[in-house]
């Protein structure tokens, strides 16, 4: 009797977790075809259109190829982190997404179901810690290659994720002061509220009461991704390619998955903080039915999210990058007071609403 | 729910008067540099002369307020602790800006860091719960590990400042232990709360005192945690050297009496501490002044010296916890008043003689001072003698407080040992009085050229001070005397 | 025995293992993920208490940012192993022997003591409760962990700057 209960308490975890892991891998494949179609637009040309219908199966393709490339492992790397560091890349980059709450409930069977793999109270923080982590992948195979060249990515990727790790942490504590709360969760249903100006509801979404924290943390995510226009780390005109300069076949396509998986993770993060979750404006007036309505949701989620994808991928190949000490700069001297000033700020205006009111 | 109130801050202001002056002097710096230099030595002379004022006034007044929800008490003792260490630390400044220009490391952060660590003093000596007392502690150790390092491209500074940061990290993590464990034993922070864990979970307890003990007597510079203190003296510029000497030397003590006689108490079973440290202040002082007899160097030696000085603090802190008296303990805070004086003098003597290039630093140095700087060469035979303990100077009237309360309190071997020590103190010190006025070039065949290149109106009113401060304050140390004694029933009270 | 027991089994056999490792590790490289090793299984202990935010604080802190800046010394002097010329024999097994005997006694202490706080879980948000004390009973202390700060914050830049100029600012 116990087996089939516990069955039942685990199925619906089982079920999400599998899911978020074959959506997330999913996309993190086509958003490579993804970036080629973009870039190609951008640059005005056709992009991949050979494999299936305009070029839609690519990624398989690319997928095959890199299995089947053979593995070269330098004979001057230290083979134990070599080999260990893609992983370790990878694996925090899927961590982050346990805590991301990407629909409301939905009943199954009389039960409530959460639509987040986990309802943590730590949620923000939880993420922040995991996103911390990725950085050891990338000094670890800088370190582990025994090149000049993985090496200084390594160093630059090291000291650019503990400086902008800072910068994307403190943009969102101004967030976290009006919400009040840690929990993801909760901070997406706070933003289901709505102002009443005149005749007209304003979803209460966290871009509109954080509007410089917000362009903070998109400036940080954009860093703490290793996405141009602060993709020194792998500079491939200066450090040919950075600390993935020695790997090939699928521990270089790891390291790619890796960074989308990453990607797609930020831009959660920025549509969960930021542009209310899963929440559609004004949908609480139809009268949908709870699991509609719930679907409905995370169709919400996956668009707002999508554009934050198309964001990096059209920044990318917009903007030219940045040079080293511009991106210290910009980080210790730009974001850092910023972010400061918006905490500040943010309390100020907290105490004397309090007041207020 | 309002945490912090205007009694608070007014409760805390000797502290708060240095932390915000050291703010004041990094945003000078940061928009003014150019006057930044000589202003910030003013402001932390302001700052500092405030601090001293108003703990003096608050101690005369008797007030005694607990703030911050019980975290920091500010009564008598915590003020004669800030006034001793704001006394110190003015004169360590007063040392400072002319041997730092010299060497062209004239900088606002000095004086910044100094204050944030003066600061952190003064709460040492406040601190009423185990967190309070750790951050004070880091507080008022961090500055002085940069300090100690502050001529950079000398490579004895940089030595010193690892030496003494690495060493001073150590200490710390026997203290932060030891606190973990207490807070186990009690289940609370508070000192006053301390004691009950000695019955509730007594192995535990004696194991985070002795931890706690250790990381105390590693900062005061206690045998065998002594190995730090005459490198990191040596290596330091002079001016920090005092400051090491002075009032990081006093700071330590102000937490330490204060852990042991409100938190562990002289209760038979808790008051364990009492035979360690008779043991702990015998070699102290005998190392010490054993290990100051073969010094060449008066810096080195005069760290030895500290050494064998903590050896006699821990022996008027025996008394005073053997006797239960304020009388006793206001004995030790005069001993460290007037131990302030001395090392300042000492201290300054050397800046002033100090080269560009050399700093003047060797017994051999001052030989033959006395033909040609006979006013400095007598400055500096009234340290040295105040030092040795010779009556009737003030060295000798701290001395003989502390060593009357100990014969009072039973300690008659202890006192036999330190007296002992004091004698054999006499050859070191006397050495450097030996070099000054009976020897000459023709002894060292070499002739000593005295410029008086760290001469500055700060430090001539600096040893002018110190020195009337010895020959005045041994005689009339009744006034001292009380103030100290306020200071200290103020403690007892709060004891058991 | 209890899924709970497991895990805290596991979790403290990573975290003193990885401390062991780290004593007898001689190249720095191990002995830094080993210490990596060594603070995940202290979060995991955190997470088992049901401080959930302490747990989070010590990723985020101690993996996150002070291993990285280790991680960091180690990739500016190279690789290499740690060698110390001056470690002698004598020197290692005085240092063994007294570490065993503080370990042992300390361990005895921890056995026999009864320990006066409670075992159940804190009620509540941890979070919320750490930053309510934070602002009430440990005010003080919160705010003269900022000055700690500030005066590390000066003092690095302060060497730096010295380093930078050759001493002379």
């Amino acid at each position: 009797m116990i087996v089939p209960s516990l069955l039942l308490e685990l199925a619906p975890v089982l079920v999400k977790i599998f899911g978020a892991f074959f959506v997330v891998l999913t996309l993190t494949a086509y958003l490579t075809l993804a970036e080629r179609k973009f870039s190609a637009f951008i640059q005005d040309r056709i992009g991949p259109n050979r494999v299936g219908p305009f070029g839609l199966l690519q990624p398989l393709a690319d997928g095959i190829k890199f299995i089947f490339k053979e593995d070269i492992i330098p004979t001057q790397a230290h083979k134990l982190y070599y080999i260990l560091a893609p992983a370790l890349l990878l694996v925090p980059a899927l961590m982050g997404y346990a805590v991301i709450p990407f629909g409301d409930y939905v009943e199954v069977a009389g039960r409530l179901i959460p639509l987040q793999i986990a309802d943590v109270d730590i949620g923000i923080l939880y993420v922040l810690a995991i996103a911390g982590l990725s950085v050891y992948g990338l000094f670890m195979a800088g370190w582990a290659s025994n090149n000049k060249y993985s090496l200084l990515g390594g160093l630059r990727s090291s000291a650019q994720m503990v400086s902008y790790e800072l910068t994307l942490g403190l943009s969102i504590v101004g967030a976290l002061l009006v919400y009040g709360t840690t929990n993801l969760r909760d901070i997406v249903v706070q933003q289901t509220a709505y102002w009443q100006v005149g005749s007209i509801l304003i979803p209460k979404w966290g871009v509109f009461l954080q509007p410089l924290g917000f362009l903070l943390f998109l400036v940080s995510a954009f860093a703490e991704s290793n996405r141009l226009p602060f993709d020194l780390p792998e500079a491939e005109n200066e450090l040919v390619g950075g600390y993935h300069t020695e790997y090939g076949s699928m521990k270089f396509a790891m390291f790619f998955m890796g960074e989308y998986t990453g990607m797609i993770t930020m831009s959660a993060l920025l549509t969960t903080f930021f542009f209310g979750g899963w929440h559609v404006p004004w949908l609480e007036a139809a009268g949908l039915s709870r699991n509609v309505a719930a679907i409905l949701g995370v169709g919400a989620f996956c668009a707002k999210t999508g554009c934050f994808l198309f964001l990096y991928i059209w920044v990318r190949w917009t903007l030219p990058r940045f040079r080293y000490d511009q991106l210290m700069k910009l980080s210790w001297k730009g974001v850092f007071p910023l972010a400061l000033a918006n905490v500040f700020l943010t309390g100020v205006c907290l105490y004397l609403y309090s007041r207020l009111m | 729910m309002i945490s912090i109130t205007a009694a608070d801050l007014s409760g805390i202001s000797p502290a708060l008067h240095l932390a915000v002056a050291g703010i004041a002097i990094m945003l000078l710096d940061a928009l003014w540099p150019m006057r930044s230099k000589l202003l910030s030595v003013w402001i932390t002379l302001a700052a500092l002369g405030c601090s001293l004022t108003t703990s003096l006034h608050r101690l005369t007044a008797g007030v005694d307020v607990t703030l911050f929800n019980g975290a920091v008490r500010m009564d008598g003792y915590a003020h004669a602790f800030s006034a001793i260490i704001c006394l110190a630390s003015t004169l360590a400044v007063l040392s400072a800006p002319k041997y730092l220009r010299l060497r062209g490391v004239h900088l606002a952060e000095y004086y910044a860091l100094l204050l944030f660590s003066v600061c952190g003093m003064v709460l040492f000596a406040a601190a009423e719960e185990l967190i309070m007392l750790f951050l004070a502690l880091e507080t008022l150790s961090i500055p002085v590990y940069c300090l100690v390092g502050f001529t950079r491209t000398n490579v004895y500074s940089t030595e010193a400042s690892m030496k003494y940061f690495v060493i001073g990290a150590f200490a710390t993590g026997f203290l932060v232990y030891g606190i973990a464990l207490l807070y186990g034993a009690a289940g609370s922070g508070y000192l006053v709360d301390l004691r009950a864990g000695a019955a509730r979970a007594p192995g535990l307890f004696y194991a985070g005192m002795t931890l706690l003990l250790v990381g105390f007597l590693f900062k005061i510079g206690a045998v065998p945690f002594n190995m730090w203190t005459p490198d990191a003296y040596e290596g330091a510029p002079t001016p920090v050297t005092t400051f090491m000497a002075e009032a990081v030397k006093a700071a330590p003590f102000g937490g330490m009496i204060k852990v042991l006689f409100v938190g562990f108490g002289f209760d038979a079973a808790v008051g364990l501490w009492q035979p360690a440290l008779v043991v702990i202040a015998v070699l102290t002082m005998t190392v010490g002044n054993l290990t100051a007899l073969v010094q060449t160097d008066v810096k080195r030696m005069m760290g030895y010296s500290s050494i064998a000085h903590s050896g006699y603090i821990l022996v008027g802190i025996l008394a005073a916890s053997k006797l239960q008296s304020a009388d006793a303990l206001a004995a030790v805070l005069y001993y460290l008043f007037v131990y302030v004086l001395m090392n300042a003098g000492a201290f300054g003597i050397l800046i002033l003689f100090s080269h560009k290039d050399k700093d003047t630093n060797a017994v051999e140095d001052l030989t033959g001072l006395a033909r040609e700087r006979p006013w400095a060469a007598a400055l500096m035979a009234v340290y040295m003698l105040s030092l040795t303990g010779l009556p009737p100077l003030a060295g000798f009237f701290g001395k003989f407080y502390i060593f009357s309360y100990a014969v009072k309190a039973g300690y008659v071997p202890l006192v036999i040992i330190a007296i002992l020590n004091s004698v054999v103190s006499a050859y070191y010190y006397l050495k450097v009085i030996v070099a000054m006025y009976f020897r000459g070039p023709e002894d060292t065949g070499r002739a000593a050229v005295f410029h008086y290149e760290g001469y500055s109106v700060f430090l001539l009113a600096m040893l002018w001070f110190t020195a009337w401060g010895i020959l005045y304050y041994g005689i009339h140390s009744e006034p001292q005397l009380a103030l100290a004694r306020l200071a200290a029933s103020s403690l007892f009270a709060t004891a058991p | 025995m209890s899924a709970e027991k497991v895990a805290f089994f596991i979790l403290s056999g990573l975290t003193l293992g990885g401390g062991l490792a780290i004593l007898f590790s001689v190249r720095l490289m191990r002995a830094v993920v080993y210490l990596l090793v060594s603070l995940f299984g202290v979060a995991g202990l955190y997470i088992l208490l049901n401080a959930e935010f302490l747990a989070a604080l010590q990723v985020l802190i101690y993996i996150g940012g002070i291993t990285i800046l280790m991680v960091f010394g180690l990739m500016l002097t190279g690789p290499g192993q740690f060698v110390n010329p001056a470690e002698s024999r004598l020197k290692a097994v005085a240092a063994g022997v007294s570490s065993l005997t503080t370990a042992i006694v300390l361990l005895l202490i921890v056995k026999k003591t009864k320990w006066p706080a409670g075992t159940q879980a804190l009620a509540g948000d941890t979070t919320a409760e750490i930053g309510r004390l934070l602002l009430t009973d440990h005010v003080f202390a919160f705010e003269i962990a900022s000055v700690l700060l500030l005066v590390v914050l000066v003092g690095v830049a302060l060497f730096v700057r010295l380093a930078r100029d050759g001493g002379k600012p």
